[in-house]
């Protein structure tokens, strides 16, 4: 690879690791292993830079990877083991709030995984319903179906837990 | 609050409270060198292998070739060079078999580097690696699925609101790279494929790389990613007489020209990509199968005893009949390396039970049965 193309890479992958270990660390909940997963994605993306480099959005084409790194280990892992957050690194936000918040993605990662990747997209990411079927590689009712579905379950499990408010969802 | 609000919050709360760390560029360049050395090994292996299969497939006393040596213990040096076809029993490659998703059958099959990609016959289309679980990557409902059987890339033709979109798929990073609007894709007369047996070639003729090139109800066109072009490279010619000018079966760096009338004195041109006659037959019909490498061509051609495959040089255009006792309709598909792969049928366009399935090594002519299950198809390329 020419020195410019190691530049742009490396100013690349600076400007990117952090937001793909963050969806990453949602999609899994294990911080080495969303470490793993972001490293493996930057060495494909190293690897094809070229061809990367010259397309409109190379951090989607990466999050597209990652995303797709992180299904192929679900679908290696035991339904057994479910992943759980853990409290584990310094916060800086209201640290009420995050020990709520990480009950909620604790439930999140009870998901399935195409499931868990949607409500990662949607509600981390936020794409459009359309740009997470394009991510996922499926249509955009399976996405509708699969958000509305983590919804149902979600609110059944917080409500159960009685450790959040109450939700509701949305008529429409 | 609702439950989407909820996720949200909670998201950015959890994502917010993590100290991400930065890139390793030295693991990166490390890791990128490993990928790049297990690549070189397959590729060294594969052709070490395709020399010991050539040296030890001599013919035996009563003109049958000897059996193919035994699969080693170590499979990345045999699997790159061994037959592919699926059946009831599955998708063999070699000695695997990998079950189909639901049991589903095929309705194509094509080779990428590090597995198989096939449409079933639900319109999914899945990307089966040497190793793991399939992979459901889209929908082709078409049947229009080819891959790279030297590379990682497939492509296929999805229907939008604006029409077809061709998509362009990696198996390695498994991800979409491309999605473009392209014009309607035209079905090629000649064999090929289906759940029983025979239906017309995919409009895509030939995916290398980051290249793609496709039939269309007028021309053919050359698709490359990187530049998100379609370049117009062949215009389809009809005259009132039913004569046609016409370009059918492309591999890198060759393909045909076909003039004449449909199945009847079709006389076929190899050229390369230049355009340069390379040499011309007249004893195969088009919609034949070149190898990945495009170094030899198999086509359906009048036998002694029925229609028979020959095998052509493209460069010198010197052929040679493969089979020679079958009154059944050859349709012809690439397995890795020079292993082809026959499947009989009764008449193209006609679908019946088939005669059964040859495994045939091109470059020394000798052909083996093999033993099937319900219904085999074999590799479209």
């Amino acid at each position: 690879m020419r020195q410019s193309d190691e530049d742009e890479f490396a100013a690349f992958a600076h400007a990117q690791s952090h937001r793909l270990y963050r969806t990453a660390y949602l999609m899994v909940g294990d911080h080495q292993l969303a470490e793993d997963l972001v490293q493996v994605t930057l060495t494909k993306v190293y690897v094809r830079w070229a061809r990367i480099a010259s397309m409109d959005q190379p951090a989607a084409f990466a999050r597209k990877v990652l995303v797709n790194q992180a299904t192929s280990w679900w679908r290696r892992k035991s339904s057994s083991e479910l992943p759980m957050l853990v409290p584990d690194r310094a916060g800086t936000d209201d640290p009420a709030h995050v020990a709520t918040s990480r009950t909620v993605w604790n439930a999140v990662l009870t998901l399935p995984p195409r499931q868990r990747a949607v409500v990662v997209l949607r509600y981390y990411e936020d794409l459009t319903e359309a740009d997470t079927a394009d991510v996922l590689g499926i249509a955009v009712g399976t996405v509708k179906s699969h958000a509305s579905a983590a919804s149902r379950t979600l609110a059944t499990m917080l409500r159960d837990a009685g450790d959040t408010e109450p939700v509701r969802r949305r008529s429409s | 609050m609702s439950m989407e609000d909820v996720l949200r919050r909670s998201a950015d709360e959890v994502a917010g409270s993590l100290d991400p760390p930065g890139p390793d560029l030295t693991a990166i360049h490390q890791g990128a060198r490993n990928s790049r050395r297990q690549r070189i090994a397959v590729v060294a292996a594969a052709t070490a292998t395709a020399a010991v299969l050539a040296a030890v497939s001599i013919p035996s006393g009563d003109g049958r070739p000897a059996p193919a040596p035994p699969p080693g213990e170590d499979e990345v040096v045999v699997v790159p060079s061994r037959p592919v076809w699926e059946d009831d029993a599955g998708i063999h490659v070699g000695d695997r078999t990998y079950p189909t998703a639901d049991g589903s059958r095929l309705r194509a099959l094509s080779l990428v580097a590090d597995g198989v990609v096939y449409t079933d016959d639900r319109s999914r289309v899945w990307f089966q690696p040497r190793r793991g679980e399939a992979v459901e990557i889209g929908r082709d409902e078409g049947n229009s699925l080819l891959a790279d059987a030297d590379g990682s890339t497939a492509a296929w033709f999805e229907p939008a609101d604006s029409g077809q979109v061709l998509v362009v798929y990696d198996t390695t990073t498994q991800a979409t790279v491309a999605r473009s609007a392209a014009p309607g894709p035209r079905y090629e007369p000649g064999p090929g494929m289906s759940e029983q047996h025979v239906f017309y070639k995919g409009p895509i003729a030939l995916v290398d790389g980051d290249r793609v090139v496709y039939h269309t109800a007028s021309d053919v066109r050359s698709y490359d990613v990187a530049t998100d072009a379609h370049e117009v490279i062949w215009m389809r010619e009809q005259d009132p007489s039913g004569d046609f000018r016409n370009a059918v079966d492309f591999a890198p760096g060759v393909w045909t020209r076909v003039e004449g009338s449909l199945g009847e004195d079709e006389r076929i041109t190899f050229v390369d990509d230049d355009g340069t006659a390379l040499s011309i037959t007249d004893e195969v019909e088009s919609g034949g199968a070149f190898t990945h490498d495009g170094n030899l061509f198999a086509g359906v051609g009048q036998g002694v005893n029925g229609e028979q495959v020959v095998i052509i040089d493209p460069a010198s255009g010197t052929s040679r009949q493969l089979t020679r006792d079958s009154d059944l309709y050859p349709i012809v598909g690439w397995g890795y390396g020079s292993t082809l792969m026959v499947v009989h049928v009764d008449t193209p366009g006609e679908p019946r039970l088939p005669g059964g399935l040859l495994q045939c090594d091109a470059q020394t002519g000798t052909c083996d049965d093999v033993a099937v299950g319900d219904s085999p198809i074999v590799p479209h390329n």
